[in-house]
């Protein structure tokens, strides 16, 4: 019986060994396919005037967000202005696209045209080496709508999205604005307290308490809340992190103010801020889910609490969100307040980051690449951009003239898809956040702005990589790490860990690489900052 | 129901009775327990928007309306999503349980030579795969990518199902075999004439098995398809689903609330959309479980 | 497959010819396993050569660049400082699973089978298979509404037993027994039904012959129903053991967090983690081939063992 299992098994050996012979023959005719350089990106002469090509162009198009269906009305209209065949491949939702991403990038002959994708940083490069992509930086030149819009927000953003020597192999897809939450704060439970609204932690921290132990809802249960927010997400505590001590308490790597690179988990200010929390936790003033993973949204939707660090965007009316909340709480009131102060003097909003979370990119083997592109810069046109992510005017949106509009058909709403309009196609190939984004009412817009200019002095800490797959000592480590600092904080939080055990935590973080990561952070994001500074000098207007 | 076992009913002890009472009331503690979360489901599926965004527990509708399923039977992918996943699981049902039978026939006797080292080949097949990519490149030497052969192929037999299969039949009596053997009958002639009729209970288990399993497949047309027209059913239900990822969500990017809010709904009702057809074939199999015991019942 | 009879038309003559003789004899058969061979071969060994991946750092854009590393990758899964207590996890919970979750199935099927109302019994045969039809991300979703820390009525439940406040899903005592009771929750219906197709294939004259030699209910039950289908069981079994190493990603990954990390966090979610930083298949098909052969020896050890006993075994 034993021979005959270890016969089987060297025959089962044997056998995937000759198959894999084949395999690898297979694997170099593909690679055969597409060359090992660097591809020179054609440029023609002169500018191509995409809406007059006699030529009919095929372009299949990678997307996630934004595709209802095929031959919807929006893409025939792509289709008829650029004289297009548009061939839509949809990725099937967030927790697969990335297997899908990978095989069709892996495959010549399937491979679209033009692919999106995020996170993918590790494969970006392997695309690049391989020539997959084309270097977009000579249409950009040409071609100037999308690479002003990113200018106007941040020259950041193309720095980012560029490599060390300039080239662009791939287009930011979205950017979110340069900070999106706000504080929210009940301001008819303010009034029915006789409250001030709070201006520093500490008054904060009091209204908490008073919305908790003081009945602020006037019902004579004890069914309320200070504060509530994304569970399990270290941005809800924000207000804190920014106002404790020096405000370095990010739980990420940050950019100190000499230069140097610290781990914000493991700093004095991380432990006070940790220890406020974890008081208001015990105190029963947070609400108890707020350990687990719990929906901002939903939570919101519920009510009960009185403090929040959330999205700008529920400022909108149209705010499905808030309409909920309201619908089933009358007479309350949600305002946006000004960051409280904490120990240092400079409250800040929690700043987003610059570079886009995804973008796109043409590949090898679309036949025309700077068509393609100036197609896609055509579409990124105010008026052209208004269309195909809102529609057609007095159907879809109403504009009521005083630079106020009405949504009547969302990309998300029944009708889209019913009627195949397709509005909001190719929704992440590139979105503008300017005064084209009229989802937004002037006074979110003013608000935006606010946070953002309350949010600079913190941005100038953040860390933000060019090129994350060259940090390697990172990838080897930095899960371990980022696991010790969510057991140890959140365990603090919710109370089953103690600050007295600090001392312990920094040990472990120090014994699992946390200097090594530093270190790399220095050599390579050193060396990115300087480059950044160069990069913002020269494009600064 | 004439053909109930007889016999047993004589006699019944105090115990027995006992049990039998304790039988019935567990059996419906359990079921209730069991049916709660479908329950909740289905409640939740006809609940109105801010009702479900508020949670808790669902007994009834709350703010009882049918929009969520508007929503998701107005969208005619869910219609080519069906057209596709009922050929892809009727096709695959069909050839899926009759190869798995052929296969594991054959491996169920003992004494036919290799039938061993082709077990243990089979059997290496359910812990070792070649992963994504080789699979992906062998649809694509076969040019069977964006078709909806590419869904049924790859699963057709599974290395447990043939185990199953194989088990049953061993137990399966030889004399039956050696008469017909006697009366001139090749092994192909047997096999289809005496032992697939004898062995409905285990080919409705097995039916069922794989056509449970590609109904609810979702990740060949996540490999293999790119035409979304041509998805299976559950690929078109986790589009729809498709919710903010955490990259725009730590970049700060908030997609319309609306999208937010409805999802519960539009997933409580994609579920049933998805489970109910598949639900509805179960009491046709079933009908064999029970008829197993019946037929013995008469001859005996 | 087919390259393995080879060797057997070589060598020792008389043998050979025997297994000749009874391979020509029984032709048929061979016919038979046709459509099997092709299917097994094309679509499972074919894509085998995928397993090379795990010895190679793989570029499966350029796969002329991917390099042979050897045991590497093992290495690099090994000498991770967590992957002791991650392993230790893993089995932990899925042993739990097996020993708390394996014989419920057989129970339930035993004591259905004793009721004698039909309607009864297909109807909540019906409704145990429901739970094996929600996904662990619907389901998890009803798991977390019930065990709200805040307002969930289990939660609720248990605070008013206990006394104080006891949160499931953020307490490392808690969370396992969660998980295996959820587990079972989902599976042991669905679970039931190969017992049931054993059970319908019983002998009826089997009962009759003992109850008219004067068994009761509770005799037919241990002495014909139950080893009627002990080789169903004993099947099911072994290959269950094989799974010793999927504690099951999917309700880890959609119920778990930090707080119960030092008791949930298993293989694959671990893997997962490191993955979100790096799209490494090469990292990820060597901790899948480290599980598989695991697996492999598993189910021959235990496959062994159920011969020794007495009784069939998978092959």
């Amino acid at each position: 019986m034993k021979k005959k299992v270890v016969a089987m098994v060297l025959a089962g050996t044997m056998i995937a060994g000759i198959l894999s012979g084949c395999g690898g023959d297979g694997g170099a005719n593909q690679s055969t396919g597409s060359q090992n350089t660097a591809t020179q990106t054609p440029v023609s002469d002169e500018k191509i005037d995409v809406l007059n090509q006699s030529e009919k162009m095929k372009l299949s198009v990678v997307c996630l967000q934004g595709y209802t269906q095929p031959d919807s009305e929006m893409e025939k209209w792509m289709e008829e202005r650029y004289n297009l065949d548009i061939e839509v491949i949809a990725l099937p939702g967030w927790s697969d696209a990335t297997a899908k991403i990978t095989l069709l990038m892996g495959d010549e002959t399937q491979r679209p045209d033009i692919i999106w994708w995020w996170n993918m940083e590790d494969d970006f490069t392997k695309w690049v080496d391989a020539g997959l992509l084309v270097d977009v930086a000579p249409y950009m030149d040409k071609y100037t709508v999308m690479r002003d819009y990113y200018n106007s927000i941040d020259p950041g953003v193309l720095f980012y999205a560029s490599n060390e020597d300039g080239a662009m192999y791939r287009i930011p897809g979205d950017v979110a604005e340069p900070a999106c939450e706000v504080l929210w704060i009940r301001q008819d439970w303010l009034d029915n307290l006789n409250l001030e609204v709070p201006t520093t932690l500490d008054e904060l921290e009091a209204c908490m308490y008073a919305f908790t132990n003081d009945d602020p809802d006037g019902n004579g249960i004890d069914d309320t809340y200070g504060l509530s927010g994304d569970g399990y997400d270290f941005r809800s505590f924000w207000p804190w992190i920014q106002g404790c001590g020096e405000g370095k308490g990010w739980m990420e790597f940050i950019k100190d103010d000499d230069g140097s690179y610290v781990y914000g988990a493991a700093t004095e200010d991380c432990k006070t801020w940790l220890g406020r929390v974890a008081k208001l936790y015990a105190d029963g003033v947070i609400k108890s889910n707020m350990i687990t993973d719990t929906d901002r949204d939903e939570e919101m939707a519920n009510g009960g609490f009185g403090v929040t660090y959330s999205w700008v965007t529920w400022n909108n009316p149209s705010s499905g969100t808030m309409q909920s909340f309201y619908a089933s709480n009358p007479g309350a009131k949600w305002v946006p307040i000004d960051m409280v102060k904490g120990d240092n003097d400079h409250p800040q909003d929690n700043p987003a980051s610059i570079g886009a979370w995804c973008y796109f990119g043409i590949t090898n083997v679309c036949s025309d690449p700077e068509r393609a592109y100036a197609i896609f810069d055509d579409m990124a046109q105010p008026e052209n951009y208004l269309h195909k992510r809102f529609g057609v005017e007095g159907r879809d949106y109403i504009d009521n003239g005083d630079g106020s509009y009405e949504i009547i058909h969302a990309g998300d709403g029944a009708e889209n898809t019913e009627n195949n309009y397709g509005i909001n196609l190719f929704q992440d190939l590139f979105s503008r956040k300017d005064a084209c984004n009229i989802a937004n009412t002037k006074e979110t817009n003013d608000l935006f702005e606010k946070v953002k200019e309350s949010s600079r002095e913190a941005y100038a800490h953040k860390i933000e990589k060019r090129n994350p797959a060259a940090y390697t000592v990172n990838a080897e480590l930095g899960t371990d790490i980022g696991d010790m600092m969510k057991e140890y904080a959140w365990g603090v939080i919710g109370g089953n860990k103690s600050l007295d055990d600090w001392d312990s935590y920094i040990k472990d973080l120090e014994n699992a690489g946390l200097q090594d990561i530093i270190d790399e952070l220095t050599q390579i994001h050193g060396a990115q900052a300087e480059q950044y500074e160069k990069y913002m000098q020269e494009h600064a207007n | 129901m004439k053909n109930k076992i007889s016999g047993t009913t004589i006699r019944r002890s105090n115990g027995e009775r006992a049990f039998s009472i304790f039988n019935y009331i567990f059996f419906t503690v359990l079921c209730v327990i069991m049916v709660y979360p479908f329950w909740h489901v289905v409640m939740m599926s006809f609940s109105s928007v801010e009702a479900t965004a508020r949670g808790g527990v669902f007994l009834w509708p709350k703010g009882f309306n049918l929009d969520t399923y508007a929503k998701v039977f107005r969208d005619p992918s869910i219609w080519t999503g069906y057209t596709t996943t009922l050929l892809v699981t009727i096709a695959s049902t069909i050839l899926g349980t009759l190869f798995t039978a052929t296969t594991a026939y054959p491996l169920s006797k003992k004494d036919l030579p290799f039938s061993k080292t082709l077990s243990l080949l089979v059997l290496f097949t359910m812990l070792f795969s070649g992963g994504m990519i080789p699979g992906y490149l062998l649809m694509k030497n076969l040019h069977l990518i964006d078709n909806r052969w590419s869904l049924i192929l790859p699963g057709l037999i599974s290395a447990y199902n043939v185990i199953i299969m194989k088990s049953n039949f061993q137990t399966m009596p030889e004399s039956l075999e050696e008469s017909a053997r006697l009366d001139g009958a090749n092994d192909v002639t047997i096999f289809w004439k005496i032992i697939m009729p004898l062995s409905k209970a285990t080919v409705a288990t097995i039916a069922l098995f794989t056509a449970v399993g590609y109904w609810n497949d979702y990740f060949s047309s996540v490999l293999y398809i790119n035409s979304k027209d041509k998805w299976a059913l559950q690929a078109v239900l986790r589009y729809m689903l498709t919710n903010t990822n955490q990259a725009m969500q730590s970049a700060g990017v908030t997609v319309a609330a609306t999208t937010n809010v409805t999802a519960a709904t539009i997933k409580a009702a994609s579920v049933v959309v998805a489970t109910v057809p598949i639900l509805c074939v179960y009491p046709f199999v079933q009908k064999y479980f029970v008829k197993g015991v019946m037929i013995g019942g008469v001859k005996g | 497959m087919a390259a393995s009879k080879n060797p057997a038309a070589e060598g020792w003559s008389d043998k050979c010819k025997r297994i000749g003789r009874e391979m020509v004899k029984r032709r048929w058969m061979y016919f038979l396993l046709i459509p099997g061979i092709i299917f097994f071969t094309l679509f499972k060994y074919v894509p085998m050569y995928g397993l090379k991946i795990a010895f190679m750092d793989y570029n499966q854009y350029n796969p002329s660049q991917s390099t042979w590393v050897g045991l590497d990758q093992f290495i690099k899964l090994f000498s991770k400082r967590s992957f002791i207590p991650v392993l230790r996890n893993t089995v932990v919970i899925s042993l739990l699973k097996l020993i708390i979750g394996f014989p419920i199935p057989v129970i339930l099927a035993l004591m259905m089978n004793e009721m004698r109302n039909l309607k009864f019994k297909k109807v909540s045969q019906t409704l145990l298979y429901l739970p094996h039809f929600i996904s662990w991300v619907i389901l998890s979703g009803i798991i977390m509404t019930l065990l709200d820390a805040d307002n969930g009525l289990i939660t609720t439940f248990i605070n008013k037993i206990a006394g104080s406040r006891i949160m499931v899903l953020t307490d490392s005592k808690w969370f396992v027994p969660m998980l295996i009771v959820t587990d079972i929750y989902k599976g042991m219906g669905w679970g039931t039904i190969l017992y049931f197709a054993a059970i319908s294939g019983i002998d009826p004259q089997l009962y009759e012959a003992a109850s008219i030699d004067g068994a009761g209910r509770w005799k037919q039950a241990t002495n014909i129903t139950l080893p009627s289908i002990i080789p169903t069981i004993v099947v099911v079994f072994i290959m269950n053991c094989g799974n010793i190493l999927n504690a099951g990603f999917d309700q880890i990954f959609m119920l778990y967090s930090s707080h119960v990390y030092d008791v949930a966090d298993i293989i694959d979610t671990y893997v997962y983690r490191m993955g979100i930083e790096k799209n490494d298949y090469s990292f990820s098909t060597a901790a899948g081939m480290f599980k598989s052969v695991v697996a492999f020896v598993l189910i021959l050890i235990v496959n062994k063992i159920a011969k020794k006993t007495g009784n069939e075994g998978l092959f």
